[in-house]
């Protein structure tokens, strides 16, 4: 956390090869979280890009007081995306808005179809999924980066849990083999 | 307390949160439908670690070259705004305009009345108002001296037998509701 901190002091005053070490260290983690929220590495790759592009244009933004820097860029991530996320929805065309609805089963038995269920899930339910199931958060981080009490962060992961079950249950035996 | 109560704990279970381990299992012993659900919990968190195995992947490369190219082009000092395209085809427009006026001597023509006309609009003497929307219609005529003092208009010097030019405001059932003087004969059509 020190590290980031001098690295980020040293970003403000434009050095480059600290934000490549912030980037080459950070990028990963924000990628991650933005493949498991929407299922799709082209758009997983723009959100870390515009977060990036965030931080360059607002460098002064960050508070080392408030929080770490890994929960900050998830921050921007997780607006990022609901951002882009209610503009996709505004935008739909009219011949593919039935084909945003969840995923149904194929015969295909992969880790790609649990992560179209999860991408398919409502938002506050696969926030709760991504972190405490994917990326091992416990209920007191997940909370702290979502802003709600610790109640409602288990309470979103049961249903998120419940949801895939339900659209995932002909094949769980399946998946249990990947 | 009911299944629904117990499934929270059995998820809490199925991820191995500690603390939980010995309260849902007296229940489980007894409901084969909340024993599914913890089985099928358990399902659930082995395939998440295989996609958070998988998913281990990075950003395409090409990523970091365009921050970097973002990061340089943002701490560069601004310009000053150069003119944008629009502008400067605007000023080559008024350019090509001006040349072609000063090629071309013969000056633009102006309605004369504009020119030569500064006196005000006399109101004749006890015609009704224009109705609204009624449309009015401005004449250039030479007006005989009797006419305006038939009209009620008080002539200083009054010669009977001449005309004055002038332009008068008629309306659309033909009253003549205005008229103003024209100061330069050369005016008149």
């Amino acid at each position: 956390m020190d590290a980031d901190r001098q690295l980020i002091a040293q970003f403000r005053q434009g050095d480059r090869e600290a934000f490549t070490a912030l980037y080459r260290t950070h990028h990963p983690a924000v990628f991650r979280h933005a493949l498991y929220m929407t299922g799709n590495r082209e758009r997983a790759a723009e959100i870390t890009q515009d977060v990036f592009v965030w931080l360059i244009h607002h460098p002064g933004d960050f508070d080392a007081e408030r929080g770490s820097l890994p929960a900050f860029l998830g921050g921007v991530a997780r607006n990022l995306l609901r951002r882009r996320q209610r503009d996709e929805r505004r935008w739909l065309p009219f011949d593919e808005w039935n084909s945003a609805a969840p995923d149904e089963p194929s015969d295909a038995v992969d880790v790609g179809a649990l992560q179209r269920a999860i991408a398919a899930l409502p938002e506050r339910y696969r926030e709760a999924v991504v972190l405490c199931d994917l990326e091992s958060k416990s209920y007191e981080e997940a909370a702290t980066l979502l802003g709600c009490p610790v109640g409602t962060v288990r309470s979103r992961l049961y249903r998120g849990r419940e949801l895939l079950t339900q659209r995932l249950r002909p094949r769980l035996k399946e998946l249990e083999k990947v | 307390m009911t299944c629904q109560d117990y499934r929270p704990k059995l998820i809490d279970l199925a991820r191995g949160v500690a603390g939980t381990e010995q309260m849902p299992r007296e229940h489980l012993a007894t409901c084969a439908g909340c024993a599914q659900f913890l089985e099928e919990q358990r399902v659930l968190g082995t395939a998440f670690r295989s996609l958070a195995e998988q998913a281990q992947d990075e950003c395409p490369p090409f990523l970091e070259t365009r921050l970097l190219a973002e990061f340089d082009s943002a701490r560069q000092p601004r310009q000053p705004r150069r003119p944008t395209l629009v502008w400067q085809l605007a000023a080559v427009a008024a350019c090509v305009i001006l040349a072609m006026l000063a090629m071309n001597p013969q000056q633009p023509q102006f309605p004369e009345a504009t020119t030569e006309t500064q006196d005000p609009f006399i109101e004749i003497p006890y015609v009704a108002p224009f109705a609204p929307y009624e449309r009015a219609e401005v004449k250039r005529m030479d007006v005989p001296i009797a006419t305006l003092m038939a009209a009620g208009l008080k002539v200083r010097e009054p010669q009977l037998e001449q005309t004055v030019p002038a332009e008068v405001l008629v309306g659309q059932d033909g009253r003549v509701h205005a008229v103003r003087f024209i100061t330069s004969k050369e005016s008149i059509p």
